[in-house]
């Protein structure tokens, strides 16, 4: 799959983890609930087989149910997140910050340097166990709080995003430093 | 000065009222089919549900076409113009200095009518802002509100024009470096 490179994603990637990570996240609830189901309804055969001394083949046609939908749940989610992973977009240009994603409904947003109120970086659960860091940047509209992130990347290229972004802001909108009285 | 772009050049496409037709059927179906669920056994509420939910189609849908018709925006060289209203008519002026960001959007039924939606934010806070902070999604909105100017129904093509042509103007009225960055 060809990934939609820019001169920043070249020189702060996006790492390959993301796609295990965000495949993983979002499968394990929907194999939980599924591995639910699948229990109930194997204990309840089983229960009535054993109350009306029948033999069934439910259990069996039940658990190759269950293990096929979490393999579909798990191969489609995996190849959705491959492909979110390819058009993943993100480049910071001389004047703006340039943030594309989602393959089925993109959305872009570009945010000029002088309205960034804030860079932030955060890891949640997943991100520890996977060892990546999410970089938030903030202007000061609802939308860049959920549109205007780069998720999924290691540890260096977060700091260097950030750096980055900081140091251009700093020379857009700041003035020559005086020292700080007392 | 450069010539001013307006929705006479680059217009809302006529099939973005078809598009928006097909949501509010979709909707009205969703949630009128509970409604009919709830009273299967009064077969007249569910003569009288199907009228009523005509009636809201048709006003939602005259109600687009002329939110539609009296939308207008033109790009000056120093200010966005905004013109919107069927009955109160109102005008903005919004100066490309104090843009936040600039969204790109495609959803799912853009995808299929070829369309895209341009919005524009900058940090106001009017009236019901925290109403509108709760609803985050209302991307489809035709008009400005609030601290966003939101132009659906746009070809593809006109919307990256215009997305460039904000941006353009964005660098063309820089922030004085006094400014906080707001």
């Amino acid at each position: 799959m060809k990934i939609s490179l820019s001169k920043t994603r070249e020189q702060f990637p996006l790492s390959e983890k993301k796609i295990l990570k965000k495949t993983i996240k979002g499968t394990i609830s929907k194999v939980l609930f599924i591995g639910v189901f699948w229990f109930v309804a194997v204990i309840s055969k089983v229960l009535d087989s054993k109350v009306h001394a029948t033999s069934s083949n439910a259990p069996v046609f039940y658990t190759i149910l269950a293990l096929s939908l979490m393999f579909l749940i798990c191969i489609l989610s995996y190849f959705y997140q491959r492909w979110y992973f390819a058009t993943y977009y993100y480049d910071l240009t001389p004047d703006f910050v340039v943030i594309k994603k989602g393959p089925i409904t993109p959305q872009e947003i570009t945010i000029p340097y002088e309205r960034i109120q804030d860079v932030y970086v955060d890891q949640d659960i997943w991100d520890r166990i996977f060892g990546l860091y999410d970089v938030h940047i903030s202007s000061a509209t609802i939308s860049s709080g959920f549109a205007a992130h780069i998720d999924g990347v290691e540890k260096q290229a977060a700091e260097g995003l950030r750096d980055i972004i900081l140091k251009t802001v700093q020379q857009k909108i700041g003035k020559p430093k005086s020292p700080v009285a007392s | 000065m450069s010539s001013p772009i307006s929705d006479k050049e680059y217009p809302i496409e006529p099939r973005w009222t078809l598009k928006h037709a097909l949501l509010i059927v979709f909707i009205l179906i969703i949630s009128s089919s509970f409604v009919f669920f709830d009273r299967s056994d009064k077969q007249e509420d569910g003569i009288i549900g199907l009228e009523v939910v005509s009636i809201i189609f048709l006003y939602l849908f005259i109600s687009t076409v002329l939110r539609k018709k009296a939308f207008h925006y033109t790009f000056q060289d120093d200010f966005l113009v905004l013109e919107q209203g069927i009955f109160s008519k109102q005008k903005r002026y919004l100066p490309y200095l104090t843009i936040q960001n600039v969204f790109l959007f495609q959803g799912p039924l853009d995808r299929i009518f070829k369309l895209a939606c341009l919005i524009i934010e900058n940090a106001a806070q009017g009236e019901n802002s925290l109403e509108n902070r709760k609803n985050r999604n209302a991307f489809q909105i035709i008009g400005f509100y609030n601290n966003r100017v939101t132009i659906p129904g746009l070809s593809k093509q006109n919307a990256e024009f215009l997305k460039v042509a904000v941006l353009e103007r964005i660098k063309a009225n820089p922030v004085d470096t006094s400014q906080s960055g707001l």
